[in-house]
């Protein structure tokens, strides 16, 4: 009874962190501004500004870097980082690059450190290093692949390492099965006044970009099965970005 | 200093390097290496050019070409594999080259041969008019079927639809060769890339293809990753593929080279390779710690991504930064600025924007970085990823004027998103990659070249838009407001006039 007690205490309060952590998480759509760094490479400054709140935040960390002169959508939470763009850092953070133009703002470093350039954290090894293979014992396993909104593009340092993963589980398991099921968000978003709705059609885009990928990797495509669907439930371990995780593919290796 | 002066005094020089002993040098001599002639090709030939010499390196030794299917015509027009891929011009064919054989042969050579040789096959043949664009750009005419065809060979379904707004060559518009012909073809002007160093264009480095989003092809026949840095528009994959393609047009084979034959070409393909040796005012590219020249491209390993602190791409001539002084006060300072040029290729930090392939992958636009971003795969600067990009060579608006070439309208269909930096109407004077998948965003993309050996074979661009290596330089400036003063600019050009 005491442990179910202290368990259910911890539960509350996992809840509750979530709960903050959710009420922080800010959503928006805006211009994005980059500031050039002084010595900084492949990753200098990305700002936007949520124009409901007159808040500057630094996007930099965002798997997929904005296009200057484009919207963006902005999804993210603020943290602690130091703040060394001229914003406060939004971490998690993803963005996507919209259709819609906007004024293309390029400004310079203005004193504020550079942005070091740093190697994300999911990077694909080169091929003369050798791959460990998954050991036995092999069990059924999900790996997720998040897009970016209206986007069926696998982007570079943030998803091929998790599709090389697959990869190797299916064929040092020779796997049964791979399961493909592409998600859209279909019910949609709101951000700064207006609804993002993805179409079923991008759930199966992405199903077919992702069954394409793991196909060249090595995946058997007689193993292969692709579905998709629309409106999909969110991925409860990628909270805070409960909605940005229905937007993927996921993949499941059944040996 | 004109060239013939320079050569004779520097003769000496060349003639007391340790490699001498085994090369053919071709100082004075004819540069057109004959075809089905059974002339020997030697395990090591050096030509003049402007800018010093080139070495082609045959490194499996001499071989007797009598009968050598590279050097064969093996179709109907007289052409062999050598036409195209000329030792004196570093396995490429420069448009001094070209014109020296229209000269000699009153443009009767096969080299000329009207499939590709002349700006249409349908023009009145021999005459400077119809092969003005081979006289004046290197450019052969490139059939591409429209729509484009997959692996399979099946029709892919291209997300634009494709115009032809200007037509100076009458092929994209003549009845049996344009677009609205039984065949339905796409007629583009591209530069013969070099047949040389080619285990640098075959190496993989890494398995996934960011700019596609998507790992790379694998070849059916050996289950390995493909490059795609073979062809400016990655039709063929890999060697034997290219091969077959080759024969069939530029060679207007039919049916099938034997077995024989085909391994011949393949095995003579992948062991030579050509590389700058030697500068008429820094010497010997071997001199003062420098390893320049092709030896070191035969032994070093392929595939490799350069590191800008660990392992910078063209390392070979940093020593000429500190080692100790040079014959004389000239030769030192051009040392000086040739490793100069190679750090700023990796070190000058500027912004790129608005290129597909490079701003559109995920890192963003603009991006900071320097040359050596895209050119990153050491010994050859060609991009691992692989190099598919858009500098603006043949896209409007940053093309160069070019009213000799044609001009197409792309209009990307209404159920794709529009091109990313140009929009939903593109002009263009070659669809580049987009004539291989069909795609709106590879409007314009074209794989990027080798560096090796280029003081060799100008003009340069596939589509021969820059005349001389500083034009190059001038290009980039210009495209991506880097603001390089005079003095980068001629040691980014010396740089390059000794790769």
């Amino acid at each position: 009874m005491k442990t179910n007690t202290f368990l259910f205490f911890v539960a509350a309060l996992l809840v509750a962190d979530a709960a903050t952590a959710q009420s922080d998480f800010r959503r928006f759509v805006t211009c994005p501004i980059y500031r050039d760094t002084d010595a900084g490479r492949k990753s200098g400054c990305w700002l936007g500004t949520q124009v409901e709140t007159s808040e500057r935040f630094d996007v930099s960390n965002s798997p997929d870097k904005p296009l200057a002169g484009r919207l963006m959508l902005v999804e993210g939470v603020p943290s602690n980082e130091k703040d060394i763009c001229g914003g406060v850092v939004l971490q998690p953070v993803r963005i996507s690059v919209l259709q819609e133009p906007c004024p293309e703002v390029i400004i310079p470093a203005e004193g504020w450190p550079s942005k070091p350039s740093v190697l994300p954290p999911l990077v694909i090894a080169p091929l003369s290093v050798p791959r460990k293979l998954p050991q036995p014992p092999f069990e059924e396993k999900q790996f997720h692949l998040i897009f970016d909104y209206d986007s069926d593009f696998l982007v570079y340092q943030s998803v091929e390492l998790t599709i090389e993963n697959a990869t190797l589980l299916a064929q040092a398991s020779k796997a049964k099965r791979v399961i493909v099921t592409g998600y859209a968000d279909t019910q949609g978003v709101e951000a700064s006044g207006r609804v993002y709705k993805e179409t079923l059609a991008l759930a199966k885009a992405r199903a077919e970009m992702t069954a394409e990928a793991l196909r060249r990797m090595g995946v058997r495509a007689d193993t292969l099965q692709v579905k998709w669907q629309g409106n999909p439930a969110p991925l409860a371990h990628e909270a805070p970005m409960h909605e940005p995780s229905k937007r993927r593919v996921t993949v499941t290796v059944r040996p | 200093m004109g060239l013939t002066r320079w050569w004779s005094a520097a003769g000496g020089l060349l003639l007391c390097t340790a490699a001498a002993a085994q090369a053919v040098d071709y100082a004075g001599g004819e540069r057109w290496f004959p075809v089905n002639e059974g002339r020997q090709l030697a395990k090591e030939l050096r030509y003049p050019n402007d800018a010093g010499a080139a070495t082609t390196l045959n490194a499996k030794g001499p071989i007797d070409t009598k009968g050598h299917a590279f050097f064969t015509p093996l179709g109907g027009n007289g052409r062999a594999c050598a036409t195209c891929h000329q030792p004196a011009d570093a396995m490429g064919l420069s448009v001094a080259t070209i014109r020296e054989r229209w000269n000699a042969t009153k443009g009767q050579d096969p080299l000329f041969a009207p499939v590709d040789g002349a700006n249409c096959p349908h023009l009145p043949q021999g005459q400077e008019a119809s092969h003005s664009l081979l006289l004046s750009r290197g450019l052969f005419r490139i059939a591409r079927p429209w729509p484009p065809r997959g692996d399979d060979g099946k029709p892919i379904k291209a997300e634009f639809s494709l115009e032809v707004v200007r037509d100076p060559t009458g092929c994209n518009l003549h009845a049996q060769h344009g677009l609205k012909s039984d065949n339905p073809t796409v007629s583009v002007y591209r530069r013969p890339r070099p047949v040389a160093n080619l285990k640098y264009m075959l190496a993989v480095g890494f398995p996934f293809d960011p700019k596609n989003g998507l790992p790379l092809k694998r070849d059916p026949l050996t289950g390995e990753y493909m490059s795609g840095n073979l062809l400016s528009d990655a039709r063929a994959l890999t060697l034997p593929l290219q091969l077959q393609d080759a024969v069939r047009s530029h060679l207007q084979m039919n049916g099938n080279p034997t077995p024989e034959q085909v391994k011949q070409i393949l095995d003579f393909e992948q062991q030579v390779f050509s590389a700058q040796s030697h500068d008429k005012w820094g010497g010997p590219l071997t001199d003062g710690g420098a390893m320049g020249g092709p030896e070191v491209l035969e032994k070093s390993r392929a595939g490799v991504l350069q590191n800008a602190q660990r392992n910078p791409i063209w390392k070979e001539f940093l020593p000429w930064k500190t080692s100790a002084p040079a014959a004389n006060a000239e030769q030192q300072k051009f040392r000086e600025s040739v490793a100069r040029g190679a750090e700023l290729f990796v070190k000058r930090m500027f912004l790129i924007s608005g290129s597909t392939g490079i701003n559109s992958m995920g890192f963003g636009s603009p991006v900071l970085n320097s040359c050596a971003m895209c050119h990153n795969m050491v010994n050859v600067g060609i991009d691992v990823a692989p190099g598919q990009v858009d500098l603006g060579t043949t896209n409007e608006p940053w093309a160069k004027p070019s009213p000799e070439l044609p001009l197409f309208k792309l209009t990307c269909n209404a159920n794709v998103k529009p091109h990313p930096f140009l929009g939903r109407v593109v002009y263009t004077q070659d669809p580049g990659y987009a004539l291989t998948t069909g795609r709106c965003e590879d409007i314009g993309k074209i794989t990027m070249q080798s560096m090796r050996g280029l003081a060799a074979r100008a003009p340069y661009f596939a589509n021969g838009s820059a005349k001389t290596l500083r034009e190059i330089v001038e290009i980039y400036n210009r495209r991506y407001q880097i603001r390089l003063s005079e003095q980068e600019i001629d040691d980014l050009t010396n740089l390059m006039s000794v790769l």
